[in-house]
């Protein structure tokens, strides 16, 4: 699985949407630990915002390891190529 | 850690709160409607409904028991205890299994946990030596995880279909855990491992 330009830019706008930032706020390499908008309330905004992206339930593992826009970018660019 | 039989809770603070090792007794009829509704028990692997005064007074002191330590998380503005924060540790190990509870709902959501959290592991690295800390979450408890994952933890492993959530259905736990060398490294600003 390749994460490509447009999943990192997919991932991009769905965390800037789910934050409630503009979309330059978020930089390909942001995080939990870059981002202080990026709140426990806003990290179930974000996981809620991938399940609707990919139309179904994240697994366990990818709930328990999601944490930043490279790992949304991942599983964006998984679903895209026809798996998680 | 000598005497670990019996672990001694001591007065911690933070920036927002006193955490204070809780008398069962005096805590009981402020905290009672937590475990009235029961929403926040899951996590702790606690029963969710059919609690009475007397029955919560008996888990309150159980939790203060030979290697448990139990703090009432108290705002220093106002004195009122608004969570309990929960160490269990092993003599035999060096390590322990910590849990939380938010029982005031209006706190959830403003980084409590994380704040509290930060002087746990301090004292339980630091003061207790421990070199191992985990705990578990319910998966779909996403502030939990979150909350997991900022203080730097590792998620270690699933517990499949492992509790019973408040709707009935069964769900998976989520492990996550910290070693007394990723405290550390944690602490001179080193990144831990994130994955």
């Amino acid at each position: 699985m390749t994460v490509n330009y447009d999943s990192v830019q997919a991932a991009c706008r769905l965390v800037a949407e789910a934050l409630n930032r503009p979309e330059g706020d978020i930089a390909p390499e942001a995080s939990i630990h870059t981002i202080p908008a990026w709140d426990s309330l806003g990290h179930v905004r974000v996981l809620l915002a991938i399940e609707s992206a990919i139309g179904r339930p994240l697994s366990s593992d990818a709930i328990a390891t999601v944490i930043s826009v490279a790992d949304i970018a991942a599983i964006l660019a998984a679903e895209a190529t026809g798996g998680q | 850690m000598a005497g670990m039989e019996k672990i001694r809770a001591i007065e911690l603070e933070t920036e927002r709160f006193s955490l204070i090792p809780i008398r069962p007794l005096s805590l009981v009829l402020p905290t009672l409607h937590w475990a009235k509704d029961g929403d926040a028990f899951v996590d702790l692997g606690w029963r969710t409904s059919g609690w009475t005064a007397r029955r919560w007074w008996r888990h309150l002191r159980h939790l203060t028991r030979g290697s448990r330590m139990c703090h009432g998380i108290w705002l220093r503005s106002g004195r009122h205890c608004i969570g309990l924060h929960l160490v269990n540790a092993s003599a035999l190990s060096r390590t322990a299994t910590i849990g939380v509870l938010i029982g005031e709902k209006d706190w959830w959501g403003k980084g409590v946990v994380t704040e509290v959290r930060e002087v746990i592991l301090e004292d339980c690295f630091e003061r207790l030596k421990l070199e191992r800390v985990w705990a578990q979450a319910q998966v779909r408890n996403m502030a939990s995880v979150y909350n997991h994952r900022k203080l730097g933890f590792t998620h270690e492993g699933t517990l499949r279909s492992a509790v019973i959530a408040g709707d009935g259905a069964r769900v998976d736990m989520l492990v996550f855990g910290m070693l007394r060398a990723e405290w550390s490294a944690r602490r001179q600003g080193v990144s831990g491992r994130d994955g």
